[in-house]
């Protein structure tokens, strides 16, 4: 009988080789997200001297608690919140409904699969300027269809506060529907058809084919893209700057583009780096509500199972 | 570095100040007989001895930052190479984009350039974050030192007795009108060319503007169009500021925009916008003058407060309805005229690689030569006699509504912190437009953020 110690010994060394080879890519990887994440936060708290770039003093909370404390704060964080929650739920929506369109057989469903990506393979700020264009009140697209369809066809829709951030909703929603329907339509896949085929034979109809039994098997797969879709949103900046720069009247400035702003408008860097955490801490938080959500919503599932 | 220039160089003929200052003064008062009255004086100097000289450390190497609209300036790279054997690298941005690049640059301590653009709302920034190098010693040193500029013109770069930027071009905001407009609902098309200079024709523009504002043929016509968004809306909004006699600073560099004057001015436009809509409604959403200016060049825009180079794109059959018919004069007036000024310049960075190259080529770029051949494109010279020169004039008439426009206060309340307490004040101007706060809170709240954003 061999020595359990041996074992131990052989098992002891077998970690320290494998420690060795992770090692190199394991400080690399914290070399490249803790330098800034620790910058960042050393930022955070302190006031940089723009002339030299270097920390003029420490000054504890107070980028935070000027940034809690000020006015344009609390309609930025809400305004955040209800864009990236906007752009979840309506792109999941239509990802959803185009997933199980393209899952259909029918003639030119290949085509349509390909016209679906386009929209991914266009740059931001290219589909920033194209939609600035479709939504321009007087010559725009949008406003043309209107008129054909016999409406007023002279909405502002980047002049009011409300009206642009639904326009950049849209934007990020044409932005981010491929890739949410290609995840989406990878997990249809994963269905065997025969579990379809089941429902059939129970008499369930295509809706409630879906609902009962295609949406609970897929809604698993739902929650990565869920947060992967809020995190983009959060970050979204690009299309912001190119189709209305953070206005009207401040009207679509989101906290990421707030720290934009503050870091390269004012150049306040601490305060930049303390919105940004701020900002960081509201997207953990988002994904650990939506965790919680899925959690319960499969702990339910199995009781009823 | 050293003081001197190259055998060569035009420097090497070397004007003292003194004779500077007379030259300046004999030419300014030969202008003034020219219509240029009040507008050209001598730069004063900077009280800062301890700034860099131009030197003839002329490493082969020049890298330039320009803007997308400079074709001009772009034109002297070729004849830069030509004199000294340098290719210029030209490195092009958009105006909107400009103050990014520099500092997040200058930030990384770094200049990739030896000779940038600034525009007068960030010149002042540069030298105060010490970007970029004074250019009192080139100014002390060039041949057509302080012969003819603007004063006017430099008081954006001037940060604490220093200058800290050449200007490539002048200008600020002036009337455009479409003259075929005012002919088609029976106005008299050459009424805004006495505008200016009658006390307060504001209410005469506001008129106009009515009776050029309505369907026609079936097209929505609007009797103004501008561009308020942001605090692009700060170049009318000053002009009403001074028209009413009011300031944006004191002498101090404290704000002072939250006046009677400040309120009126709000009032103006909100009754433009609002009360009269005789604004083109969607104003609050151009960020630039090329937002705005379609409108204008399709012909159904009556008057446009814009940049004066407008005025040669108006007569460009390809971009243009209006060619032939497009009429430029200063802005009208309340208590007196007032625009605010929109020069652009040419810095040398003070982290240059090639400093020398760079204040070789703003000495090219401001050669009476060269400013006529920038002239020569509609871009107004920084020589009052370039631009009055009669064969110019002929090309180019607006360069006379320039010179006048320049008899008028045309601040623009250029401060270290301009860009940032722009934003503030456009954005609570903008409140007021939206009828969401008065015109004397939307000051108050601009002013108090101000001095917040000051402290802080």
């Amino acid at each position: 009988m061999p020595d359990p110690r041996l074992h131990i010994l052989g098992l002891q060394k077998e970690k320290r080789t494998a420690w060795f080879f992770v090692l190199p890519a394991l400080m690399l990887v914290v070399c490249v997200y803790a330098y800034p994440i620790i910058t960042t936060l050393v930022y955070s708290v302190t006031s940089i001297d723009i002339a030299t770039y270097t920390i003029k003093e420490f000054v504890g909370f107070r980028n935070f608690q000027y940034i809690i404390l000020n006015e344009f704060f609390s309609p930025t964080l809400m305004r955040t919140i209800y864009f990236g929650m906007m752009v979840v739920v309506m792109t999941i929506l239509l990802a959803i409904g185009v997933s199980l369109l393209i899952n259909i057989d029918f003639k030119g469903n290949k085509i349509l699969r390909i016209l679906i990506l386009l929209p991914w393979a266009v740059p931001p700020v290219v589909s920033g300027v194209m939609w600035s264009q479709m939504f321009q009140y007087e010559y725009g697209f949008v406003n043309k269809i209107i008129k054909i369809f016999g409406g007023e066809g002279d909405t502002i829709w980047l002049g009011s506060p409300r009206l642009a951030l639904h326009v950049l909703i849209i934007t990020e929603i044409w932005r981010w529907l491929p890739f949410a329907t290609l995840f989406i339509y990878a997990a249809l896949q994963t269905i065997p058809r025969s579990v379809i085929e089941a429902a059939a034979l129970d008499g369930a109809g295509y809706l409630k084919t879906v609902k009962g039994v295609i949406l609970p098997i897929i809604f698993p797969g739902i929650i990565p893209v869920a947060i992967f879709l809020f995190v983009s949103a959060m970050k979204a900046f690009d299309t912001i700057f190119v189709l209305t720069a953070g206005g009207p009247r401040s009207g679509t400035t989101t906290l990421n583009y707030l720290v934009y702003l503050q870091g390269f408008q004012q150049f306040k860097f601490g305060r930049a780096a303390a919105s940004a955490y701020i900002l960081t801490a509201l997207i953990l938080f988002v994904i650990f509500v939506m965790f919680l959500l899925t959690r319960i919503a499969s702990q339910r599932r199995e009781m009823n199972d | 570095m050293s003081a001197d220039f190259g055998e060569n160089s035009v420097f090497q003929k070397d004007l003292s100040r003194r004779k500077v200052l007379k030259v300046g003064a004999a030419a300014g008062g030969l202008l003034a007989t020219g219509g240029l009255a009040t507008l050209l004086a001598s730069c004063s100097t900077g009280t800062n001895g301890d700034v860099a000289a131009p030197g003839t450390d002329f490493t082969g190497e020049l890298t330039l930052l320009l803007g997308s609209h400079m074709t001009a300036v772009k034109g002297l790279a070729e004849k830069y190479n030509t004199l000294h054997g340098v290719l210029p690298t030209v490195q092009e941005i958009t105006t909107p984009d400009l103050r990014s690049k520099l500092t997040t640059s200058f930030l990384a301590k770094t200049s990739p350039w030896d000779a940038a653009f600034a525009t007068s709302t960030i010149a002042q920034e540069m030298g105060k974050n010490d970007w970029a190098l004074p250019t009192d010693k080139f100014l002390d040193q060039s041949p057509r030192t302080n012969e003819t500029f603007l004063e006017n013109a430099m008081a954006p770069v001037n940060y604490q007795g220093n200058y800290y930027g050449t200007p490539w071009s002048v200008g600020a905001p002036l009337l455009h009108w479409n003259k075929r407009m005012f002919e088609e609902v029976g106005l008299d098309p050459e009424a805004p060319n006495n505008w200016h200079s009658t006390k307060n024709s504001w209410d005469t523009f506001v008129e106009y503007a009515k009776e050029l504002t309505g369907m026609r043929n079936g097209v929505q016509n609007y009797g103004f169009t501008d561009a308020w968004a942001a605090d692009h809306k700060l170049y009318t909004f000053g002009s009403l500021l001074q028209m009413h006699g009011g300031k944006f600073l004191d002498e101090d560099g404290e704000p002072v925009f939250d006046s009677d004057a400040g309120e009126e001015s709000i009032i103006k436009m909100f009754d433009l916008l609002n009360t009269y809509k005789v604004v083109d409604p969607a104003v609050d959403t151009y960020t630039w003058v090329f937002d705005a200016s379609p409108g204008y060049m399709s012909g159904n825009r009556g008057m446009f407060f814009t940049w004066p180079f407008i005025a040669g794109v108006a007569q460009d059959p390809k971009t243009s309805k209006v060619v032939g018919v497009s009429g430029v004069a200063p802005q009208p007036a309340v208590d007196t005229s007032a625009s605010v000024d929109g020069s652009e310049y040419l810095f040398v960075p003070k982290l240059a690689s090639n400093p020398d190259e760079g204040w070789r080529f703003l000495e090219l770029m401001s050669s009476k030569e060269s400013q006529t051949a920038i002239a020569a494109t509609g871009w107004a010279s920084i020589y009052g006699d370039v631009n009055t020169d009669p064969e110019m004039l002929k090309n180019f008439p607006y360069y006379q509504a320039i010179a006048d426009s320049y008899q008028y206060p045309v601040d623009g309340g250029f401060s270290p912190d301009r860009d940032v307490w722009g934003k503030i004040l456009g954005n609570e101007i903008s409140e007021a437009l939206a009828s969401k706060k008065s015109a004397k809170e939307a000051l108050s709240n601009a002013k108090k953020l101000m001095m917040e954003e000051r402290k802080s």
